[in-house]
Formats: C-alpha cells, sequence, structure tokens
C-alpha cells in the first residue's frame, strides 16, 4: 500500500466575503495556490475530492471545470464540520489503494450569505425541534464541566484568548489582533455560560492539498514532504444516563484508530490543530483524545501549556475561534497549517522541531449520541 | 365549525396518554428514545414498545439567548437523566439547575394548516419526585 504525502498547501484568508465572491471562486483561489506549491500541472492531476455542507449539489463539479479539470473522477463529501477532513481521508484511502499518484483535495464554504443565528442540526433530527443550536450543546458541557472538575469560567475563556494570541502571525486568520479575558467574559451571552467570543464564528473561505503517493512525489520532482500517518473516522453512539456528560467516547474511539493505524500514540504529539469551535470543546476534546489529563484542560490552559511555547501547542492557526470556521473548509485548513509546521514555513507561529502533528474535526450532531463525525487525521515531517 | 383537536407533534415521541415514547429491546434489554423499528443499541428488531418514566434529573442546563430567526429567545434546555437509561434533551420551565428534578409535561407548540393543536414535552422543574 502507498504512503500518502503532501506535495503542496494553500488558502484564502477566511472571513467575510461579499455576494459576487462565490464558493466556486474561493475554491478555485484556494486550489491554485495548492497547485502552485506542488509545482504540479493540472494536468497531472487525477482526481478531485471536494468538502463543504451548504455548496448545493455537485458544487466539486462546478469548481473542476473552473480550474479546466473537468473530466477527472470528482466526489463531494458531506460530513458537517468533518466534510474538508472526510475529503482528505478519502483521497488518503484512494492513494493507498495505488488507484491515484496525484490528486486535489478542496475544502470550501461560503456561509456568511445562508446561515444566520447559528448553525443547527438537520430539521429531521429530534434535537432540532428542541431548538439545539451548536453553542447550547457546548454550553451545557461548558456547565457540566465546571460542576465535576471546578474549572473557572475565565479558564475556558483562556482558549480564546490564546487563539486569537495565536492567530495574530496567521495572514490567512479571519481575525489577527489579540482578545482580552475581560473582552471574553463580558461579551453578551450566546447560550450560558458561552458568549460571542466563546463561539467560531459564520465565515467564508476555502483551502486545498495535493496529495501524492511516492510515484507522485517523484513525478513532480519533490524530494521529501510531510506524510500522513493515518486518517480516523468515527461515528457517534448512543449515550446513557450513567455515561459523564463530558466523557467524549467518541473522541476516545477515534484516538484509538488513529493510534492503531499509525503506530503512533499520544505522547508522541507536538502540535495539535483542534477543532474547537466553542472554547469548551477544545478542552474537552484535548481530554477525550488522552493528550491531556480529563479534568485538567482549564488549569492546562490558564498556565499556557497550550499555548505557542508551551508543553503542547494547540491551534497555533488560531483555531476556529480566530482562524474562522467556514465549515466545510475547516478540515483542510487544519491540513495545511499542519503541513506549514512541519515544513519550518509557519513564520512567528511556529513550533521549533515540530515532527508529528494531529488534526481533529468533529462534525454535526445526531440526538441521542455522543456526535455525528469524528475525524483524527496525523501529520509527519 | 370543526372541533380543534389534539395531536402529538411527532406520534413516535410522544402520546397524549403516556408522555414520552420509547422501546426496550429484548435481546440486549436496554432502553431507547424514542419509539423506533431497530434496538439502538444492537440493531435487534426484537423491541417493545413502552413509555419513559415520568421523572428524570437534570444532567447539565443552559438559556440560549441567541438562536437562528424562527426561534423565540431566550430559551432554557436541559439534558435529562432517567432511571431506564435514557437521557434525553429539551426545553425546560423552572429554576432548573444540576441534579434537578423534573417532570415530563406535555404542552401546545404549534397549529397544523387544519388548525389542530399539536403537542410537544418539555422538562418542569419540580421540588422533589413524587413516590
Amino acid at each position: 500500500m502507498s504512503e500518502t504525502f503532501i506535495a503542496g498547501a494553500g488558502m484564502v484568508r477566511f472571513g467575510k466575503y461579499p455576494a459576487d465572491i462565490t464558493l466556486e471562486n474561493l475554491a478555485v483561489r484556494a486550489a491554485r495556490e495548492a497547485i502552485a506549491d506542488s509545482s504540479a500541472a493540472p494536468a497531472d492531476i487525477e482526481a478531485v475530492y471536494m468538502g463543504h455542507v451548504f455548496g448545493g449539489p455537485v458544487a466539486g463539479q462546478r469548481v473542476a471545470v473552473q480550474l479546466g479539470l473537468g473530466g477527472l473522477p470528482v466526489s463531494n463529501h458531506e460530513n458537517y464540520c468533518a466534510s474538508g477532513a472526510t475529503a482528505i481521508r478519502e483521497a488518503w484511502i484512494a492513494i493507498k489503494a495505488g488507484l491515484y499518484d496525484i490528486v486535489l483535495v478542496i475544502g470550501a464554504e461560503k456561509m456568511t450569505d445562508r446561515v444566520a443565528g447559528g448553525v443547527m442540526p438537520d430539521p429531521a433530527d429530534l434535537d432540532a425541534i428542541n431548538g439545539l443550536v451548536m453553542a447550547a450543546n457546548h454550553g451545557m458541557s461548558a456547565r457540566r464541566y465546571m460542576h465535576d472538575h471546578g474549572a473557572t469560567r475565565e479558564q475556558i475563556a483562556a482558549v480564546a484568548v490564546k487563539n486569537h494570541a495565536h492567530s495574530v502571525h496567521n495572514p490567512y486568520a479571519q481575525y489577527q489582533r489579540p482578545i482580552s479575558l475581560n473582552e471574553v467574559l463580558d461579551a453578551r451571552i450566546i447560550a450560558e455560560p458561552l458568549g460571542l467570543l466563546d463561539c467560531s464564528p459564520i465565515s467564508d473561505g476555502a483551502a486545498a492539498v495535493i496529495l501524492c503517493s511516492k510515484a507522485g512525489l517523484a513525478k513532480l520532482k519533490i524530494g521529501s514532504a510531510p506524510r500522513i500517518a493515518g486518517c480516523a473516522l468515527v461515528s457517534g453512539k448512543v449515550v446513557s444516563s450513567t455515561s459523564g456528560l463530558n466523557d467524549e467516547d467518541v473522541s476516545r474511539r477515534a484516538a484509538e484508530q488513529a493510534w492503531n493505524i499509525s503506530g503512533y500514540g499520544p505522547k508522541d504529539i507536538d502540535l495539535v490543530e483542534m477543532h474547537d469551535c466553542f472554547t469548551i470543546a477544545e478542552i474537552v476534546r484535548l481530554e477525550g483524545l488522552g493528550l491531556i489529563p480529563v479534568g485538567e484542560g482549564g488549569v492546562w490552559t490558564e498556565n499556557g501549556n497550550t499555548s505557542l511555547g508551551g508543553k503542547l501547542p494547540v491551534n497555533t492557526s488560531g483555531g476556529l475561534l480566530s482562524r474562522g470556521h467556514p465549515v466545510g473548509a475547516t478540515g483542510v485548513a487544519q491540513i495545511c497549517e499542519l503541513t506549514w509546521q512541519l515544513t519550518d514555513r509557519a513564520g512567528a507561529r511556529q513550533v521549533e522541531e515540530a515532527r508529528l502533528g494531529l488534526a481533529y474535526c468533529k462534525g454535526g450532531t445526531v440526538s441521542g449520541t455522543d456526535g455525528g463525525s469524528v475525524t483524527v487525521l496525523m501529520v509527519e515531517r | 365549525m370543526t372541533q380543534i383537536e389534539k395531536t402529538p407533534l411527532r406520534d413516535d415521541v410522544i402520546s397524549l396518554e403516556d408522555g414520552l415514547l420509547g422501546i426496550v429491546c429484548t435481546a440486549c434489554r436496554r432502553h431507547s428514545f424514542p419509539q423506533r423499528l431497530l434496538c439502538l443499541h444492537c440493531g435487534s428488531d426484537q423491541v417493545e414498545n413502552v413509555s419513559l418514566p415520568e421523572q428524570g434529573r437534570v444532567c447539565s442546563w443552559t438559556v440560549v439567548r441567541q438562536a437562528p430567526e424562527h426561534l423565540k429567545t431566550p430559551y432554557t434546555l436541559v439534558t435529562v437523566d432517567f432511571e431506564d437509561g435514557n437521557r434525553v434533551l429539551g426545553a425546560a420551565e423552572g429554576n432548573v439547575r444540576i441534579g434537578s428534578p423534573v417532570t415530563v409535561e406535555l404542552y401546545p407548540k404549534t397549529v397544523d394548516e387544519s388548525g389542530n393543536s399539536q403537542w410537544w414535552y418539555r422538562f418542569r422543574e419540580v421540588e422533589e419526585f413524587n413516590e
């Protein structure tokens, strides 16, 4: 089975774009960056994978034709906020299977002209009838986490302060200014106890990577490139009243699969791109993966252990909170960040001697379960 | 004038007589919510319809203050744990806290095209359980 490498990465700055900057436009610009970064010619690309949620039918084909890649196998991948990561996993599987040597993966989303007030489960899901905005789930998670572990509101808010401090150095981030703890604490409440700055924004954006087999790398005359050490995907299971609200069994199961595929374990990870759709989510998911001790995530954040320069830097890109969260693009943007980190191109946010990075996405909710989809992707130098 | 009827908003979730509806699996003995064709835990089709207990305890809660336009804020949401093993999300009335006892309450939520009232469930905080 062929190993899979990341030969190129590119994205557009995440943010709020006007109506005439379409999904296709964003996706084409990100794809061009990734293709140029890999030095591939359009004719080298054998297939296109596109992750998106709100892009409508055959969005990937609409983009591919604008890239001059019409005629290729193109597939669209929807796993809510894990859509981009799922598209990468599908491409990784195809390369491992020996089907292709060079493929393009795009994650793209145009949200600001079609989503307002927060994202919701599918209307057919029971939770939607009850008015479960995503923020409410995480508000309940935060409340229970504080109750169980004595964590403070300030410790949870510190996740937003940290991630905004990181993306001051990320030219692709939606927000590039530091915020204070008081700004987070004083922001208007969205779902108690979480306020506006505990929530990732509704964003537009696109990110892309070129994935290659060893033969693909040789064809592009690339000597070395970061290697995908494994891609895990799990889905939620029914929870019972005897489990903890923040057990994160879905994260534990995703991590277990990632360790089994890659041969690595939690102690080997040098940096993390974590799905911090809400501040508390970064904390409980890091704990669920076994990267930090259960109940200590608040203290770890407050002490700077998860900051750039700390024991385990988390979200050097700014994460979803500050890089922005165009849902289908996020998983691919995470892999762009790991690629830049592992090729020493992360500038002022570079993690020294980073060798192995982990990226986590969680997409959607299903009533009565511990989640929709969870991906754990691992990339090594 | 036709009689205004009371109907459940979804009859796999509540009945006006029995409250919250669920299933128990005769293969693995586990309960799930709401009524489904197959056991959510093991996939068996050997399931029996049951109703959930009338009371549970709040695992966690939040007050939602921003939501898409069709939802009127603020509203309280709770996750409730039942003795049969089910954990159920719903709206809540009253001064709920972690560990609060709550009862299942049915109420008219919407009106359908024929003018019938469609009923749904929510939880109400109570001081202590009824024995």
